[in-house]
């Protein structure tokens, strides 16, 4: 059984059609990438599934819940998390915070306890997380910086920081959207590495949205191509380069010929 | 029936001043989004100007003619609340442009208790009324009565903002505020004087509040709290038209006039306006958060 | 400023190397020693003497004004909205406990006990304040920013509004008899509650999804922040406190009208909060305290203080806008197992050694 099901998933912005007829079906461990020019709706498809907007029509079932019509929050909290074109961390807060905040779903204490500290649960699911958070930074290699705010972290760093808070909600779907964007070579060989690395340490399904051909078809097993919000072409990376319609699109109708 | 359309004709009255401060707080909001809460003392302070430059030319160029004393009074108005509002705008606001917002919203409430505090300190908290520069003339027209007076507000406050409508659509500092307020970090690349085309704004948005704070003066007394008073109630009108929407700005000002006036005839009394007005205002932002005319902010993930 | 900067670090440098000689018993108690200290002192200063009348007056005035400045930096300044009608929930617990101790209490056959339900009382006044919080929070689910602002602008005034026109509890007259409840020690001991519980919940889950909403609300609920949840508890966290001060403020003027929670009472929380700086319980304290004192001591300048406060307060902003002590924190104030010493020693306690066997991650 697919861990993510998207059937004719289709959105209109007014009158202009972002996404039309999106399929997907994603096996549990998978890593797909999602390519297409500027525009195509790629980033569209990511904002549906974690229900930033609400799809015109169509159906998202992840892992048995319809994802329809659910906030962003009930969303994540199943087990999907992403990172976000441009940087969207909380930039006047610590690395560590940074984290912290992706774990809300999973501390379970009420406002009350929280303000009087009433026995030990508050106390211990919070040093259980700050525990949990400063493993993962460690992991990525943020952990002498933890108190550093994430605007003073270089960029590459905060790329690194929104992974790392993407996985500290434990997801098993994660959507990535163009990590490797003003990245340098040895930046990017580095992030390919993290990326399969994370994968297979934390046992992740992805999906990826990149420009980086290097990126893509390195590691992707399949991809998938959109233009105008419609899927133009989909297989494994050696197909999709010598896709004529694929080419066209990169590269206009002129150089087909 | 009669005493109805008595009433409509009042509530023009005071919503034309409302329409006109109204513009103010919805032109800078339009522009810097920035709360101006400075603007309803701005318009206090020129109703005293007013007050102080129509009673010299009364007393000492009585023989000019009204019309001539009126524009005079109100131009002279219009000239120093603009100065005023761009040296505010220069020496408080643009230091903060790029500080966070509400700093330059916290700046704006302390400008605004400022000039309230400073007028009281120097003038006093005594009511005052304009000299008679118009002599009133009151007259019934089918039935309902009125005055020139009224005429005039209503008149001049339509002319005005006629004015002001075309400037923002048709001439190129209108274009200019409008591209500034749809993106303030590429317009000023492309060659727009973004510092002049703002103080423009804060010019224009305060003399039109003098406009308002000279017709005012003419039927009701002037004090150094109506700042607040008026201005709460213009900022309302600006916000249910839909803040930095001009024509917005002008239907909530009419809209705020027939709340006030409707309010004690409707409700026993007419202590429950604020209530009204509020309530409407409230229910009007859960159900509709931009105003009548104002249109969302889409987000952009 | 540069040398004043100076000299404030140089002796920030010879604290820091004072306090960290004391031994580890001593440093752990000096907080609540302080707190202890303050306390008996609060009882003790007046009834000596050595504090007279007129300071204790000022005196709490500062606590109230703490409460109410934290209270409202929860919503301003930790989770970035803009509420400027804060008054309106302290109105509702100054009428809500003033009703209890003068009609309720009385009626009950409590009169000789009213000292000791006052707390009670302020209570109840409190959780009216509190659920009124709500009358914000759900419209925040939509409405953002300026709007929200104008939500709560409305909400003051319309909170005004229905008291003066309710004629049982004075109308515009206002409303009196309460007995003079509010001591020095009542404030500082509720001065010190209020701190602790919004210290412990702003250090918790809900005040990091607070802070979250602040910086980006749509990032937040994509990394699961649950924001309806964090506005309500934020929301009715705050006009709690609110409540809370307003009763204390009620029964330490033994009379109060609805002019006095006019939007200009919310205006000088407001000037307190940026005074002090957002998202700082130190800064909060400053604030409250710097603002209330200072408006004292202008006091002889009549009417001319309130040009010179606002004018202040705009070169304040001027030269500094994010307030005193915007988004730091003194240290002291944070819980200590938030401080970052603690958790670089946990660092070194608990996951250094759990991922010593497992191959690191190269770092760049």
């Amino acid at each position: 059984m697919p861990i993510l099901k998207i059937r004719g998933l289709t959105h209109y912005f007014g009158g202009l059609r972002a996404v039309h007829d999106f399929n997907l079906d994603l096996e549990e461990g998978e890593l797909i990438g999602i390519i297409g020019p500027n525009g195509a709706g790629k980033t569209t498809v990511f904002n549906l599934i974690t229900g930033v907007y609400r799809p015109t029509a169509g159906e998202i079932i992840f892992n048995g819940h319809n994802l329809v019509g659910k906030r962003p929050e009930q969303i994540i909290s199943l087990g999907i998390a992403r990172t976000f074109q441009t940087l969207r961390l909380f930039k006047n807060l610590t690395v560590l915070d940074n984290v912290r905040i992706a774990r809300f779903s999973r501390l379970k204490y009420s406002p009350v306890e929280a303000m009087f500290k009433v026995g030990n649960r508050v106390r211990e699911s919070e040093k259980e997380t700050r525990l949990k958070c400063l493993e993962l930074l460690e992991i990525m290699g943020l952990a002498d910086k933890a108190d550093w705010l994430a605007s003073g972290l270089p960029y590459g760093l905060q790329k690194r920081l929104e992974i790392a808070r993407a996985l500290a909600s434990e997801p098993r779907l994660l959507l990535l959207d163009e990590p490797a964007a003003g990245m340098n070579p040895a930046e990017i060989s580095e992030l390919m590495e993290l990326i399969q690395w994370i994968r297979r340490e934390f046992g992740l399904t992805i999906i990826l949205i990149e420009h980086q051909m290097k990126v893509v078809m390195g590691i992707c097993e399949r991809i998938k191509v959109l233009d105008f919000g419609e899927t133009i072409a989909e297989g494994p990376p050696a197909e999709i380069q010598n896709n004529p319609r694929v080419i066209e699109a990169y590269l206009g109708e002129e150089a087909v010929v | 029936m009669q005493t109805f359309f008595q009433q409509i004709l009042n509530a023009l009255q005071l919503g034309s001043v409302y329409a006109l401060i109204a513009l103010g707080y919805s032109m800078v909001y339009g522009i810097i989004t920035l709360i101006n809460f400075a603007h309803g003392d701005i318009f206090m302070v020129s109703t005293y100007v007013a007050f102080f430059v129509g009673s010299a030319l009364m007393a000492y160029a009585f023989k000019l003619p009204g019309l001539i004393t009126f524009l005079l009074t109100m131009l002279a108005s219009m000239f120093f609340t603009a100065f005023l509002a761009v040296m505010i705008e220069r020496f408080a606001y643009r230091p903060l442009r790029k500080a966070p917002r509400v700093s330059a919203v916290i700046t704006a409430l302390g400008v605004g208790l400022f000039l309230e505090n400073f007028t009281l300190a120097t003038i006093g908290p005594h009511p005052r009324f304009l000299p008679p520069i118009i002599p009133v003339h009151r007259f019934t027209i089918f039935g309902i009565a009125t005055s020139n007076i009224q005429l005039i507000i209503i008149f001049v406050s339509a002319i005005v903002m006629f004015l002001l409508d075309t400037i923002v659509r048709r001439t190129m500092v209108g274009m200019a505020m409008r591209a500034i307020s749809w993106d303030k970090f590429t317009v000023p690349l492309m060659g727009v004087p973004m510092d002049r085309i703002i103080s423009i704004t804060f010019a224009l948005g305060a003399s039109i509040a003098a406009v308002g704070g000279t017709l005012y003066g003419f039927v009701y007394t002037i004090d150094p709290y109506m700042g607040i008073r008026i201005g709460w109630w213009a900022f309302i009108s600006a916000v249910i038209g839909g803040i930095g929407n001009i024509r917005g700005a002008m239907l909530g000002g009419y809209l705020l006039g027939l709340v006030e006036i409707f309010t004690p005839v409707i409700l026993p009394s007419s202590t429950y306006r604020d209530f009204v007005a509020f309530s409407l205002l409230l229910l009007l932002l859960i159900f509709r958060p931009y105003g009548l005319l104002g249109r969302p902010v889409t987000m952009k993930v | 400023m540069g040398k004043v900067k100076s000299l404030i670090s140089a002796f920030k440098e010879r604290w820091d190397a004072f306090y960290s000689s004391w031994p580890e018993p001593v440093k752990r108690a000096a907080v609540p020693g302080l707190v202890a200290f303050f306390f008996l002192a609060s009882i003790f200063f007046p009834a000596w003497g050595i504090i007279n009348l007129y300071w204790q007056q000022v005196l709490i005035y500062v606590g109230i004004n703490i409460i109410l400045t934290l209270s409202l930096n929860l919503v301003n300044g930790y989770m970035g909205e803009f509420s400027v009608g804060h008054a309106g929930f302290m109105a509702v617990g100054a009428y809500v406990s003033s009703i209890l101790t003068v009609w309720v209490f009385p009626k009950l056959g409590l009169s000789q006990y009213t000292p000791y339900l006052f707390p009670l009382a302020l209570i109840i006044g409190g959780l009216a304040a509190g659920l009124t919080g709500l009358v914000v929070a759900f419209p925040s689910f939509r409405t953002r920013g300026d709007y929200l602002a104008i939500v709560t602008l409305s909400w003051n005034m319309i909170v005004k509004s229905v008291l003066e026109n309710i004629e049982a509890i004075g109308g515009p007259r206002g409303f009196m008899g309460m007995p003079k409840l509010t001591s020095l020690a009542w404030v500082y001991v509720w001065v010190v509650i209020t701190i602790w519980l919004i210290r412990n919940l702003v250090y918790s889950n809900y005040g990091r999804g607070a802070l979250s909403i602040r910086e980006d609300e749509i990032a937040a609920s994509l990394v699961s922040v649950d924001t309806r949840t964090v506005k309500i508890v934020t929301f009715v966290i705050a006009s709690f406190f609110a409540g809370i001060a307003g009763g204390l403020y009620a029964h330490v003027l033994v009379f109060i009208n609805p002019k006095a929670f006019s939007i200009l009472k919310s205006t000088d929380i407001l000037v307190m909060v940026y005074l002090g700086g957002i998202g700082s319980i130190g800064g909060s304290i400053l604030g409250a305290t710097v603002y209330t004192v200072l408006l004292e001591l202008l006091r002889p300048l009549q009417v001319w203080r309130w040009v010179i406060g606002p004018l202040l307060l705009v070169f304040l902003m001027i030269f500094r806008p994010h307030g005193i002590m915007g988004m730091r924190e003194w240290k002291f104030l944070m819980p200590p197992e938030e401080r970052p010493e603690s958790w670089r020693k946990e660092r070194e306690l608990f996951v250094l050694p759990k991922l010593a066997g497992s191959p690191p991650l190269r770092c760049c």
